[in-house]
This record gives C-alpha cells, sequence and structure tokens, in this order.
C-alpha cells in the first residue's frame, strides 16, 4: 500500500462469542456502513440488534471512524441489546 | 545451668526483691534487652545464655543489637508463616522498626501507639497498650488500597538527632581506631585540637561577612522601603486629586499607608535572619563532611538553638498586602468601578470531537482544553432518595411535550421531534433520543441496557469519586453474556482451565479494565452485577458478597417454575466461573486477608469451588405488568451502594423513582451541556486491543462456538 494515497484502517469487531470478523475500512466511512455490513454477515436484518463498544463506550452509528477516533487495529466489542420488563410472561 | 524462662524471670524482677543490690543494674540492663530490645512471647521463650554472658562481661555495650533484632524478627516471621499460614502472631518485631511504624501512622491512628512526649530517644515517647492489633483492622483503616487519603511520610530527622547521628559515626569510627592503635588514637586528638582551632577561626570569619551581608541588606531594604511609601503616597495623592475629594477618607488612607509599612517592615527583617541561618547550617554542614571532628558537634549544638526557634519564612507569614488591595482600600473607588467584562466564552466543539482523540502538543497550546465537569455522577447533587417537585415538574414538561399520539408507534415520539441537541453524555452512552427518557419515566415501558448500564456506570463513578471509602464496585449487564459465553465454552471444551484466560473479557472486567471507571475486584467487598435473562425478558439483580464468598440475589420477580430454572441457570453460571476467573487473575494473591483471618467460608473451601447462591427471599417484589424489573434492578443496586442489604422493609414507589432516575438523568445531562463541560474520560483500556501493550493471541483459544469464524491465513 502506497504511503499517504489511500489510507486504510482495519477494524475488528467481536462478537459476544468470541469470534472476530475484520474490516478494513476507509477513515471516513460512516459507522452505520460498518454496523450493517457486519449484521448483514451476522445474518441479522437490523443493525439496532447489536451495541458496539468501543472502550467501554457505544460507539455512535452516525459518526465517522475518523471523528470517533479509531485507530489501526482497534477491536470493537458488539454485544446483543438486551431489555427485559419481566411481567411479560410470568410462568 | 538449667534455662531461665523469661516470664520467671520478668515476674521475680517486678515484684520481689529477689536479686542481690549489686546484681540490681546488671539485671535491669538484661530486663531492657529481654523486654524491649528482644520481646517475644514471655509464656514461652527463655533467655539465652548469651545475654547473661554478655552483660555479665559488660560487652553488651559493643555487641550489634541491631543485627540481633534483625534475626529474630526474621527468624519469628519465617517459622511462624511456615507453620501456620492462614494466620499467625508477629511478637518480635524489631524495635526500631516499631518505633518508626508508631512515627509513620501516628497521625491517623491513635489505636496503635499514644505519643507521650516529645525528646529526642524516639523510642521514649511511645505508650502502646497491651492489646494486640490486629492486621484487618490496619487494612480497613490506616492501610486502605481504595480510597484511602492518607499519605503516609518518612521520619524527619530533627537537629538534635543529627548531631547525636554525627557523633555515633565518630564514636564508632574512633572506638575502632581505638583497638587498631592506641598511638594513633592519641596523635589524632592532637589533630582534632588543631583542627578545632582553625573552624573556631573560620567561623569568626564567617560571621564577620554575615554581619556585612546582614548590613548591606538593611540598608537596600531601607531604601526600598522608603521608595514604596514615596511611591504609594503619589498614588493616593494622584487619586485623590482626580476625585477632587482632598479632604476625605484620610484616615483610612493613613490606615493604609500604616498597614503598608507594616507589611513591609514584618517581611523586612524575616529575610535577614533566614539568611544569616541558611549560612550557618550551610556551612556546618559542610564542616561536618569535611572532617569527622567531635567538637563540630559542640559548635554546632551552640548555634542550633538560635536557628531551631524561628522558622524559615513561608509565603504565608507576609501580610498579603498588595498594591491593588490598597488602593481597594480606597472607598470611593469601588463606587463607579468599570464593570468586569465577561471574557468570550467559546464553546469548545465538545461534542463534535471525540474524547479519544488526544490533543498533539502543537494543538494544544492553541486549543482550549474542554472543562472537566464537576458534578462527577447524577446521584452527588441529590440528596438520598428526594428530589426537588420543580425539577421534575420542569423535565415532565420537557418531555412530555411533542408525545405522539399515534398508537402502535414503537417510540414515543415523531422520528422529527425524537432527537435532540445537543447530545448528552453519560459516559458509556451517548443520548441524542428524547425516547431515552421516555422509556425510564413512562410506567409499563421496559428499561434497556442503556439505561441500566448507565445507572450502574454512574454508581460505580460513585464509589470512585466518594469522599468516604465505598466498597463496592458494579459491572455492565455485557458482564453476564460474557460470563454465560465462556462458561459455554469452557464446557464445551471439557472444563479445559486453558480457556479461561485472565485476558478474557470477565479476566478484563475483575482485573478493573474493560469498563469505563472500573475498580479493580480485589479492592473491593462487594460486586454488583446486573443480569439480564433474555428469553424470559427480566432483570435480576446478583451481589457478590466477596468476603463470604455468596452470591445474594435479588429478584424482583419471583414464583413460576420456568422462571425459577432459568434465574437458577444464570447464577449458577456465575458461581462456577468467577471463582475460576478470581484464581486465573491472581485475585486471592492480592486478598490474603480473606485466609488472614480465618474467614469460615474460605477456609473449608478450595479457590475454585463454586460460589454459595443464596436468594433473598424478602426483596420488593414488582406489580404485575408494570415491567418495572430494570427499575428495581437499578433500586437494589443502589440501595446496596448505600450499604442496605436487607430490603424486606422498604417500600419502593416504582412510578416516583422512574421519574427520579430519569429527572436526575436529564438534569445532570442539561447542566452538563450548559456548562459546556466534559466528564473525565474514565477509560481503563482493554488489554487485547492496545498497541504494544501484552497481546494476547485470541485466535489461540479453541474456537468452540457454532459460529463460522473466518479461516486464518497462512502466509508462507
Amino acid at each position: 500500500m502506497a504511503e499517504g494515497s489511500r489510507k486504510f484502517i482495519k477494524l475488528k469487531i467481536k462478537a459476544q462469542d468470541d469470534t472476530i470478523l475484520h474490516f478494513k475500512v476507509n477513515p471516513s466511512t460512516i459507522m452505520k456502513d460498518i454496523f450493517m455490513s457486519y449484521s448483514s454477515k451476522k445474518q441479522m436484518m437490523n443493525y439496532k440488534v447489536f451495541r458496539f463498544f468501543f472502550d467501554g463506550k457505544r460507539l455512535s452509528p452516525k459518526k465517522t471512524v475518523n471523528e470517533l477516533g479509531l485507530k489501526n487495529g482497534d477491536e470493537i466489542d458488539a454485544m446483543i441489546h438486551q431489555d427485559g420488563g419481566g411481567s411479560a410472561c410470568n410462568y | 545451668m538449667t534455662k531461665v524462662p523469661k516470664l520467671d524471670f520478668f515476674n521475680k524482677f517486678k515484684h520481689t526483691n529477689f536479686f542481690e543490690t549489686e546484681d540490681r543494674l546488671k539485671i535491669g540492663i538484661l530486663y531492657f534487652i529481654t523486654s524491649f530490645l528482644t520481646g517475644s512471647e514471655a509464656s514461652k521463650t527463655t533467655i539465652p545464655k548469651l545475654y547473661f554472658d554478655l552483660v555479665e562481661s559488660g560487652q553488651y555495650v559493643n555487641f550489634l543489637w541491631g543485627n540481633e533484632c534483625f534475626r529474630l524478627t526474621l527468624k519469628a516471621c519465617s517459622r511462624r508463616l511456615g507453620k501456620n499460614p492462614t494466620s499467625f502472631k508477629f511478637s518480635q518485631f524489631h524495635i526500631a522498626l516499631q518505633v518508626w511504624f508508631y512515627e509513620c501512622c501516628h497521625p491517623f491512628d491513635n489505636s496503635v501507639a499514644i505519643r507521650v512526649s516529645n525528646v529526642t530517644p524516639r523510642i521514649l515517647n511511645w505508650k502502646t497498650s497491651n492489646e494486640s492489633i490486629f492486621f484487618d483492622e490496619l487494612k480497613n483503616t490506616i492501610f486502605r488500597t481504595h480510597g484511602n487519603q492518607h499519605k503516609f511520610r518518612n521520619i524527619v530527622l530533627t537537629e538534635e538527632e543529627l548531631n547525636a547521628m554525627d557523633q555515633i559515626n565518630l564514636h564508632q569510627s574512633s572506638s575502632q581506631h581505638e583497638t587498631e592503635n592506641q598511638a594513633t588514637s592519641e596523635r589524632h586528638d592532637v589533630d582534632f585540637d588543631e583542627k578545632y582551632v582553625e573552624l573556631k577561626k573560620e567561623i569568626a570569619e564567617v560571621r564577620m561577612e554575615l554581619k556585612e551581608l546582614k548590613d548591606n541588606v538593611d540598608k537596600h531594604m531601607t531604601d526600598m522601603k522608603a521608595y514604596v511609601d514615596n511611591s504609594t503616597k503619589l498614588i493616593i495623592e494622584e487619586i485623590r486629586s482626580s476625585r477632587g475629594q482632598p479632604s476625605q477618607a484620610t484616615h483610612q488612607q493613613d490606615d493604609a499607608l500604616q498597614h503598608v509599612e507594616e507589611s513591609e517592615k514584618a517581611p523586612m527583617d524575616q529575610p535577614s535572619v533566614s539568611m544569616r541561618e541558611y549560612v550557618h547550617t550551610s556551612n556546618t554542614d559542610d564542616q561536618a563532611q569535611k572532617s569527622n571532628d567531635q567538637t563540630i558537634g559542640v559548635v554546632f549544638n551552640a548555634y542550633i538553638p538560635g536557628s531551631s526557634n524561628s522558622k524559615p519564612p513561608t509565603l504565608d507569614d507576609y501580610p498579603d498586602f498588595t498594591m491593588t488591595q490598597i488602593v481597594a482600600l480606597d472607598p470611593i473607588l469601588n463606587d463607579n468601578r468599570t464593570p468586569d467584562v465577561q471574557p468570550r466564552n467559546r464553546n469548545p466543539g465538545k461534542y463534535d470531537t471525540s474524547p479519544y482523540i488526544r490533543l498533539s502538543e502543537g494543538e494544544s497550546s492553541s486549543r482550549r482544553v474542554p472543562i472537566l465537569f464537576r458534578i462527577k455522577h447524577p446521584f452527588e447533587s441529590h440528596n438520598g432518595f428526594e428530589v426537588a417537585t420543580e425539577l421534575i415538574d420542569e423535565f415532565n414538561k420537557w418531555v412530555f411535550k411533542d408525545v405522539s399520539s399515534r398508537r402502535g408507534r414503537k417510540s414515543a415520539y415523531s422520528k422529527l421531534k425524537d432527537s435532540f441537541e445537543p447530545q448528552m453524555d453519560f459516559g458509556v452512552v451517548k443520548v441524542a433520543e428524547k425516547d431515552f427518557f421516555n422509556i425510564m419515566v413512562k410506567p409499563g415501558r421496559p428499561w434497556e441496557d442503556g439505561h441500566v448500564n448507565t445507572i450502574m456506570y454512574y454508581l460505580r463513578k460513585k464509589a470512585k469519586y466518594s469522599p468516604i471509602p465505598l466498597s463496592y464496585s458494579t459491572v455492565d449487564c455485557w458482564f453476564m453474556t460474557w460470563v454465560d459465553n465462556i462458561e459455554k465454552q469452557w464446557r464445551e471444551s471439557n472444563c479445559d482451565m486453558r480457556s479461561i484466560s485472565p485476558d478474557h473479557d470477565v479476566g478484563q472486567c475483575i482485573r478493573g479494565f474493560k469498563l469505563l471507571a472500573n475498580i479493580p475486584w480485589d479492592n473491593v467487598d462487594n460486586v454488583i452485577i446486573p443480569v439480564n435473562i433474555s428469553e424470559k425478558f427480566h432483570w435480576f439483580l446478583v451481589v457478590f458478597r466477596i468476603k463470604l464468598r455468596c452470591l445474594h440475589v435479588y429478584d424482583s420477580m419471583k414464583g413460576g417454575v420456568v422462571h425459577t430454572k432459568k434465574v437458577n441457570e444464570a447464577v449458577g453460571k456465575l458461581a462456577t466461573m468467577i471463582p475460576l476467573f478470581l484464581t486465573s487473575t491472581g485475585f486471592y494473591g492480592k486478598r490474603l486477608d480473606l485466609y488472614a483471618n480465618k474467614l469460615p467460608k474460605y477456609v473449608h473451601k478450595s479457590q475454585s469451588d463454586p460460589l454459595d447462591i443464596k436468594h433473598m427471599m424478602h426483596a420488593p417484589q414488582q406489580e404485575d405488568i408494570s415491567n418495572d424489573c430494570g427499575l428495581y434492578t437499578c433500586l437494589f443496586a443502589e440501595y446496596i451502594s448505600n450499604d442496605v442489604f436487607d430490603m424486606r422493609s422498604i417500600d419502593i414507589d416504582a412510578k416516583y423513582h422512574r421519574q427520579r432516575y430519569a429527572t436526575i438523568l436529564w438534569h445532570y445531562g442539561k447542566t452538563k451541556n450548559e456548562d459546556g463541560a466534559i466528564s473525565e474520560s474514565e477509560v481503563t483500556g482493554t488489554v487485547a486491543s492496545k498497541f504494544g501493550g501484552p497481546r494476547i493471541a485470541k485466535e489461540h483459544v479453541p474456537d468452540t462456538t457454532n459460529y463460522p469464524t473466518p479461516r486464518q491465513r497462512t502466509r508462507n
């Protein structure tokens, strides 16, 4: 890769079962694209099923890679969202 | 000769006139040696013959008692530690170390030792009680690792001690000389006399120089004083003439001038004194280094009292009258002063830039560094569980505005009205949707991970920044997911301990990484774990009581066979996996107190045994169809953060608490935005994702999950 011409950033997205998918992205990519690509690879229709974390902070899908300050080789955690009300079906 | 038991000796020494009169001095010395220098349990030990011999022959003066004490301390340690590793009594503590310990810990804890006097052999200053001191107590008071505000300082030697030390050195060296050769020592004495005369001369010279210096300084100071006086007069007259009120306020000005004079006088005297002292001390120090003369001690002593009386002047000693304040004393000026112009406060673009980006050196000089928010967590500004009603009204007005009336909508607002600017940063989540608060406040709406994590995060911060040390930590709700997953891997690999790595997410949480503002588990006594069981659409709380080695389960909705089964499954996983990870992260090595105190749960169990599980049967229960279990989980966590573990008598008004949590979070986010501040980054980092850090290849862990993993490419 020629230095300076096009820079790519390699990101890893780790699922909660420790499987890792590697992504090679442009710094100006919007995170939503990455999330959607990831979701489709995990056979999920909606990327909002996942919560994406880096360093314990949730990543906003509207920001670009550069805005979030992600560096080459960073590992993002993808967790499946959780909610609960308790009384939905009490048996 | 039979051995002499220590206890017998002590009793006879104390109570009867058992010993002959001429022996009493020697017996007294022996008593001192056996009771203070080499203190040990009197009932079990005997006095070695060596001590008798030493005292009898008079050689105890030259005997190296320091080495002997150290040897005994070492012996006591190694024997006790070897025999009974769970606990031991530390009886032969080196006397010098004891005194040192008293000196260091004295400002914080009077239970260890009480200072009774302040004389120079420091051994005489201390009075201890007869009760033994427990390590656990110390650990909870002065040695607390988390939230300890004590700062230990080493002993600072007083002048007298420094002198004494010099003398001891001299004494030792001279005594060595004595043993070597008597003649040389005599010659040394002659040398000393010569040197004494020399030094006297030198000191006289130094004095002369100092006198000159002092005169010079005094002269300059008077000059300066005159100049300052004149200039203040001039300035004040100028002011007066410009006001056109010459006769008023003369008194005050006089006062002001007097102040000026006083303020000038006070610092003028002190520097000259201190300078003299400084020269003295430095000179004498030099001399002391130059020659090992005993007389220096005497000379030095002669000058010390003068210097030790007065402290060197600090900044506080100067009366703080500056020119501006003198002017401010004039009341006329206060009337029409130009109003303070607020400097333009530009927002530092806080939400568009990420806190991850570190400003480079070149950038930081020209850019404003964002202010850190003063309120560390939303619970800080609200006392207990009270929230002001005005605040609630204000929040309700905001949150229930624009609520969409269309039924069947997932969010409570239309897409346009949902988002607000600027977004609120709650650390773990950044909220830009009003729906986040609507979910919190509206009865019947189930809470999601974001809400629970936010509250857990702020409880963690509460523990971290609390002025009084709190002994709990929390984890995010993902912890259970990670535990669930590693448990699956571990079981499928037939309980292979290699899959339990301290660098796994769970291990990182325990070691204090991964989560924001995380506290290592070895610093706390309780760990609060929110658990979500997605099959049952339910939240509940598990508290790991480390000292009890037990998991307490707080479930706000009990009953139902399937429900109980699922809860037990999840808690069982935690109970199995936590000890394994504790072992692999070296947790027990950092918490030796658990074993030292012989906690019953730890003594009879292996380290990796599953934890006990206790269901809290009397935990408050949520109402049916209220979807409040997320709220209850957070509430339980908050009660536990206030050290309330028994909740049977607590009445929970769910509606109020929903309102309360939403309001304090909203208020916190709002004030933070209004201040234009950001919170501390709180990132604790992850072990695996750091470049240059200890990088553990995750790929080596055998992957036993069903997901197809990308095949590793090997390049040759």
